[in-house]
């Protein structure tokens, strides 16, 4: 395997071997099953017709979210390792590119979890239980350049709170002038309950939002590299 | 105490070269017009007051950051990398990973680089695999931390107080394996200690002021 993408699988594996043990992790994976399964009581409880909604899908998503999704590099410096690691045992390129893998591998293995509770919860609907992880995985992936600036510019371990606040603030201050409908559609967030076509506009927006993260990513690299001195001069 | 494999030799070919060096921190000039240079053989050592500007200069020295004036170079063998391995007292590791994993990840940035032999005997090793780096004591997570940086083989390597927390038998350790990664690299280290008997035979560099004083025995100095 060529060194960079070595290195890089090796932070990404490093970082998830430690989210796997660490208790947000397990606060956000209960909390999510608590509310799903909260929301699935109500549904099962309510008179028919029941209702046509997400069974407060969306809800224990966002809070799992809020608790477990970080890059892991606030912590890091916090901690001072990111000092040790980047620029001394491997590139401030590789460090990153480390990072944003193992969030990525963590975004999308939380998805079969989602899918696992939420078919177990419905009794076995497929339909149900494929489309709201399918949608929020991608939800999140549009929002993880946000996610990643939070984080770097504020090093805040926990910056899908910045990242929701801000949202709901920019949507407020956007309303009067462009209503609400209009920044959703522009954000690829109109969907059509169970329609997987009507999931291409927000598709495209992530493959838009990954091309973000890329830059913001190599951005933040060199960020990190060791600032040369004036007038280096080398033999 | 493990003796210390000696496959290290020396390299006279790598060079830290510094000219008209200044660092002004807020207002004050901690290093005004310092030139100097250094090859491997001996340690170099920084001493000075709290606060006079140490790590400040190490800082410089290791490129993590700018001089305000002059400049420095990293020279060596055309075609090989000049890697600057700089260690600092606030520099730690995660405390929720385990001895295990930061061993699996020191192998796996490792792999197929040069290491300095024995540096690893520098890590206690008494603690297990699975145990949490945040549950081990400071010294030893000093002594884990300082093995896996100097187990990667340099040629330029920059510490700031690295003896801190560390045992007198660690801090011997250390101090024998410094001697022999100068040997072949240019090593550089800011103490507030007394600088080791065995490893007092390199340049010091008294921060007093805005001067340097280079000289070539500590004795002098201290």
């Amino acid at each position: 395997m060529n060194r960079r993408f070595h290195h890089t699988a090796a932070i990404a594996a490093f970082e998830l071997r430690q989210r796997i043990g660490s208790p947000t992790l397990l606060i956000g994976a209960a909390a999510f099953a608590a509310l799903l399964a909260l929301g699935h009581w109500l549904y099962w409880n309510a008179p028919p017709p029941r209702p046509d909604d997400d069974r407060l899908f969306g809800y224990a998503y966002i809070t799992a979210m809020f608790v477990s999704l970080r890059f892991g590099i606030a912590a890091d410096t916090t901690s001072g390792f990111r000092d040790l690691l980047a620029g001394n045992l491997t590139t401030p390129r590789r460090y990153i590119a480390g990072k944003v893998q193992a969030t990525v591998t963590f975004l999308l293995a939380f998805a079969p979890y989602a899918f696992v509770l939420a078919l177990a919860f419905s009794a076995g609907d497929w339909r149900y239980a494929l489309w709201y992880p399918t949608l929020f995985t991608l939800v999140a992936a549009l929002f993880l350049p946000a996610v990643f600036a939070a984080e770097l510019a504020l090093r805040i371990h926990y910056p899908v709170a910045v990242v929701i606040i801000l949202f709901f603030t920019i949507l407020a201050a956007l309303e009067p002038f462009y209503g609400i409908e209009a920044v959703v559609r522009f954000l690829g967030l109109r969907t059509e309950r169970f329609a997987p076509e009507s999931l291409l506009p927000l598709a495209g927006r992530v493959a838009i939002a990954g091309i973000l993260l890329a830059l913001l990513a190599e951005l933040a690299s060199r960020s990190l590299r060791a600032a040369p001195p004036k007038a280096t001069r080398r033999r | 105490m493990v003796p210390l494999p000696d496959a290290l030799t020396p390299n006279p070919t790598w060079r830290l070269r510094v000219e008209g060096l200044g660092i002004r921190r807020r207002r004050t000039w901690i290093v005004a017009g310092f030139t100097w240079e250094h090859h491997p053989g001996h340690i170099a050592w920084i001493t000075g007051e709290n606060g006079a500007g140490k790590s400040s200069l190490l800082r410089v020295l290791a490129g993590r950051a700018r001089p305000t004036t002059g400049s420095i170079s990293w020279d060596g063998p055309p075609g090989q990398r000049p890697l600057r391995l700089y260690y600092h007292p606030t520099m730690g590791l995660p405390p929720r990973s385990t001895l295990g994993d930061w061993r699996r990840l020191l192998a796996s940035l490792g792999e197929g680089e040069p290491t300095v032999p024995g540096a690893w005997t520098l890590d206690p090793g008494r603690a297990p695999a699975d145990r949490r780096l945040g549950q081990i004591s400071t010294g030893e997570a000093r002594r884990v931390l300082l093995a896996g940086l100097l187990g990667r083989a340099a040629p330029f390597l920059l510490l700031d107080e690295p003896y801190e927390h560390l045992s007198a038998g660690a801090r011997d350790r250390l101090t024998e394996i410094l001697v022999r990664i100068a040997r072949e690299s240019v090593v550089v280290v800011a103490t507030n200690r007394e600088i080791p008997a065995r490893a007092a035979d390199g340049p010091v560099l008294r921060l007093d002021g805005t001067r340097v004083e280079p000289a070539t025995a500590p004795r002098e100095v201290l």
